[in-house]
This record gives structure tokens, sequence and C-alpha cells, in this order.
């Protein structure tokens, strides 16, 4: 099996409250209509805003969230077609990272039970595991009797890349696993995740809104606005010549030390832009510097170009 | 991280529960009242329901170190017989709330939706009604006695630990480590046992020393109702009331009783505080 994990047409819908008893419920299109697949061996980044539904897609393909339309494909089994008694144990083939290491951590299990959880079997059976994946992160196999909070932030997020790497999954999700440390101790764990990608043959579905460490990661990346893929590509081909205007934006939005000044700042979220956005049109229109009359009435297909990638824009040839 | 601060940080946890004052204090003092309750069915200083009218009101002496009663009866023997079923009412009655209350709250917070409705509506209306006229409501169905009122007094507390667990609950529920549980392949039931309830049992702890408390104090008052503990065997809420007739001829009568209640409450509350401390790994590192 090539291919670890296929979304194909994925739509997430979170309900809303109602305005008033008698209005009828409405609900918000958090994901809509996502298509993407990673073979073996390969890391795609998805980036996006917050709000761009990047960590909607992580928690469908984690199973957390039920999509209202889609099929999500994890080593070819449909995970929400499964009996729910199955997923549990099929769960050991994916597994995640958290983004932040002091809330994804129980403050009251001991840092071996919280990597053997994944195995479903106790902390003492799992002892040689539980030892080889503390090992294989950087800590120290007798740590597995302390607690969390005797830990800093950098081997917190350690012991939770060891918990996910305890059932040997094929598949790694890791949903901003860096924003919440130090810069300083950002750059260790993005060396080991990559370090471990290449000694166990991992998969990793990334999910980050800091271009650089996508850049440092991955193979492929998949840019997200208003719950839609508008660029997916190799990683150097869509960031050296980004083509939609948003991966643009997105780029010259990362700080650089070569130019000095303010920059231009964008007005509107994602949220503004869905509300302004025709039902039927481009949901970047509103924001778009490059937007012509047809972006407005017609939604942009995602059509391939000749160097590999695929963009979602009518300016775009 | 280096071998040494490893191997210091478990004894470190060992000796933690001897430097708690308040844990050594409280257990103290509910040890010793305690064990004043299990002497009792050996031996009291006279015997508790011996009158002896020669001896009516003597104040605190050698001969009677809390002084006698309107019936000439020891009182630093009917405290210590009447310890039997105050601390009794008191254990059961917060055993009865504590198990049924935490696991309804615990089921509620884990389902949601129309389970969580119904068992929280049913706490409401157990909660509509003061706490001596539910009981009186019990006592009158079930009849008269101490096993009754232990009951009542439990299903007392049944909606008390049922909403506090759920309201704390609701807040570790939505944990990422209880999302990570999930993805590791945990059922919501293993979920609840292994993370929610470790995470929420500081609340417990606590919430069980404060009804313990009140149980006593809630059996003085159905005893004084005549629903409680059945006249001639002491109990300390019942020594209490029928010495408020007494106050300014005998005060010693009301006070040996109340600071005997007080002791005992505090203590409870010291151990509960003390063990809160015990069984959270952040504290216990500090000690």
């Amino acid at each position: 099996m090539r291919e670890i994990l296929s979304v194909s047409q994925l739509s997430i819908d979170y309900p809303l409250k109602r305005e008033s008893l008698f209005s009828p419920r409405r609900s918000l299109r958090a994901v809509d209509d996502v298509s993407f697949s990673i073979v073996r061996g390969r890391a795609l980044g998805l980036v996006g805003e917050s709000g761009s539904g990047k960590s909607s897609v992580a928690r469908a393909v984690m199973g957390l969230q039920r999509p209202s339309s889609g099929t999500l494909n994890i080593l070819g089994r449909d995970i929400f077609a499964m009996p729910p008694r199955e997923l549990l144990g099929f769960r050991a083939h994916f597994q995640m990272i958290f983004q932040d290491p002091y809330g994804s951590l129980d403050p009251r299990h001991t840092v071996g039970r919280i990597v053997a959880e994944p195995a479903r079997r106790s902390a003492a059976e799992m002892r040689n595991e539980v030892a080889a994946a503390l090992e294989a992160v950087g800590l120290n196999p007798q740590d597995s009797s302390r607690y969390p909070h005797q830990f800093s932030g950098g081997q917190r997020q350690r012991i939770a890349i060891a918990r996910a790497l305890v059932t040997r999954p094929a598949l790694l999700v890791a949903d901003e696993p860096v924003s919440a440390l130090d810069v300083s101790v950002q750059a260790q764990v993005l060396n080991l995740l990559r370090k471990l990608r290449e000694t166990l043959g991992l998969t990793y579905l990334f999910i980050s809104h800091d271009l650089a460490v996508v850049r440092y990661i991955c193979d492929d990346i998949c840019v997200m606005f208003a719950g839609q893929i508008v660029e997916h590509g190799d990683v150097g081909t869509v960031l050296n010549a980004p083509a939609h205007p948003y991966t643009i934006a997105l780029r010259d939005a990362m700080p650089r030390l070569d130019r000095h000044g303010p920059r231009r700042r964008r007005s509107t979220s994602p949220e503004e832009a869905r509300a302004d956005a025709e039902p039927g049109g481009c949901p970047y229109a509103s924001r778009c510097t490059l937007a012509v009359p047809k972006c407005i009435r017609e939604r942009p297909e995602l059509r391939p170009l000749p160097d590999g990638r695929s963009v979602a824009c009518h300016n775009v040839q | 991280m280096t071998a040494a601060s490893t191997s210091t940080a478990s004894p470190a946890r060992k000796i933690g529960w001897l430097r708690s004052p308040s844990l050594v204090a409280g257990g103290i003092i509910s040890a010793t009242i305690t064990s004043a309750a299990l002497l009792s069915f050996l031996w009291t200083p006279y015997p508790p329901l011996a009158m002896n009218m020669a001896q009516r009101f003597q104040p605190p002496s050698l001969q009677h170190v809390f002084g006698t009663d309107q019936f000439g009866r020891d009182v630093l023997s009917l405290l210590m017989t009447g310890a039997q079923s105050s601390l009794a009412v008191g254990v059961v009655a917060v055993a009865i709330g504590l198990v049924i209350g935490s696991a309804l709250g615990l089921i509620a917070s884990a389902r949601g939706g129309w389970i969580d409705e119904i068992i929280m509506r049913m706490c409401d209306f157990l909660f509509a009604f003061p706490a001596v006229l539910c009981a009186v409501m019990l006592a009158a169905a079930l009849g008269a006695g101490m096993g009754n009122a232990m009951v009542a007094i439990g299903v007392y507390n049944i909606p008390i630990f049922a909403r506090i667990v759920r309201g704390a609950a609701a807040g570790v529920w939505v944990r990422e480590f209880v999302l990570a549980a999930r993805t590791s392949g945990k059922s919501s039931t293993h979920i609840a046992i292994e993370h929610v309830l470790p995470n929420i049992l500081d609340i417990i702890v606590v919430q069980a020393t404060i009804s313990f408390a009140t149980a006593i104090l809630a059996e003085a008052a159905l005893s004084y109702l005549g629903l409680g503990t059945q006249p001639p065997t002491p109990s300390w809420g019942r020594m209490l009331h029928e010495s408020q007739v007494f106050l300014s001829r005998a005060p010693y009568l009301s006070i040996f009783p109340g600071l005997t209640i007080v002791t005992m409450v505090l203590g409870i509350n010291l151990l509960g505080d003390g063990l809160r401390d015990l069984l959270d790994p952040r504290y216990a590192r500090e000690r």
C-alpha cells in the first residue's frame, strides 16, 4: 500500500447556534471539498492562517471529527466506516502530536504510562518499548517514572513524540508541533522530527502556519484558505514561485532580514472573507488584488499546471 | 535530567506525607477520635448509660473529666460511645453520596445530551428540598432510626457530589490529553476512569470532608427531631441539643460535645487538605 492517507472531497460543517428559537439551524463550512493524498515516506505540509480549516482536516484524519461528506482512507481503510471497536485498535497505525505540550500530557500520569498509552497495554508490559521510544526522542529511559511537570516544554514535546511513536505508526499527524515552543527549542524538535522520519520511514501530515518550518520538514505543501485548497504542489516549487495570490501574500508575510519598513496589512479575516464571498465565487476574491468579475461569480477549480502543482485561480494559466 | 536528579525524585515523594503538617495534624486528630470510638466498645470510664441521681450536674473534675449530665451520666463516656454513631453516620452518608453522586456526575459529563439532562434535572429535584426536610421525608417514608438517617443524609449528598463532579469533569473532558487518549484508542469509559477521575479527585476529597462535617451536624438535627439515633443510644448531636436547656446552669454540657464536633470536623478537613496535596504529583515534589 503506497498511499498511506487519501482524503477525497472532504467537507466538514460545524453547527452554529440558532439565532432565535424558530430560525433554521445554520452551520459553518470549515472544510470545503478538500482532496489530497500522501504516499509512504512523504511529508505533506498543510498551511494557512487560523480559521482556514487546516486543524479541522487534522481532527477528521484522526477520527475526532466526523466529516459531513467525503471519504478518508488510512492504509486503504475508511476509518469512519469501521466498527467503533475495530477503530480503537486501528488507531495504533496513525498517531498525533499536539500543539501544546503542557496540555497534551496528563499531569497525574507518569511519563512511562503516558508513552505506553497508545499501545493500550500497561506501562509495565510495555517497558522495553517505552524505553526504546524515549531513547529515540533523546530522553533517558529512567525518566519514565517521573511526572510531566518535572520537564521543560521541549522535553514534554519529546515525550508527546515518544507516545506517538510507541506503536510504530505509519502516519504521524502533527498539529503545529513547535509553535508553542521557544525558538531555540523549536529547532531541536524539528531536527528530531526530520531524523525520525528518515530512520523510521514515517509519513507526515504536518500542519503549520509557519512556511519556514514547512519548507524544512515537508516534501509537498497544501495551502488552504477558507476551507479550500488554493495551491498544492512540491514545497520548493510552490514556495519559491507561488502562483496563487494568497500563497504570494502568505510568503510576503514571512519576516525577512533583507527587507525594511512596514508592510501592507491585510484587512479581512477568513471568516469575513467567507461571509463576503458570493456563494458561487472564489472565497479569496474579496481580499484579492487581482480579482476580476469572474472571480465573484464562479468558483475556480483546482487545476494542474505544467510544473506539476495545482492552483485554484482564474488568473493563473 | 541527570541520573542523580532522577534517583532523588522518588524518595522525596515517599517521605513527602511526613512533611505535610495538615495531613499529620488531621491524621492525629481523626485517629484519636476514631480510636476513642473503638475503645468505647470495650471500655469507658463509667458505664455510659448508668444514671446516678446523686451525681447530677457535676462540673468537670478529676472523677468526671467532662462533668456529668442531668441524669448523672459521665459526659466523657457518653461522648466516646456517641462517637460510634456519629462517625458511622458520617462515613456511611458520605460513602453513599460520594459513590452514587460521583458516578452520576461522571456519566452526565461523559455522555452529555439527554442523559446529562435527565441526571441533572433529577439532582435539581432533590436540591429543591432543604436538607433536613429531605431527610425528614425519607425518614418518614423509611421509618425513624440511625440506619435510615444515614440513608437520608447520604441521598441528600448525592446531588451535591453529582453537580461538583459533573462541573469539574466537564473541564477535564476538553483538555488536550483527553484528545490524546482518544487518538490513542481509549474508549470513553477508560478515559473517564484513567484521566478524568484522577484529575478531579482533589475536588471530590475536599467535598467529602465538607460533607462528612455536615453529615454529623445533620444527624444531630435529625436526632433532635426524633428521626435519627433513638434514645438512649448517645450521639454527639443529640447530646448538644439536649444540653441546650441547661446552657446557663451547666454550660460544660454543651461545650464538650460542641468542641468534640468542631475538633472532628477540623481534623477531617485537615486530613482532606493533606490528602489532596498528597494525591497531586505536582505538590508531592515540593514537599
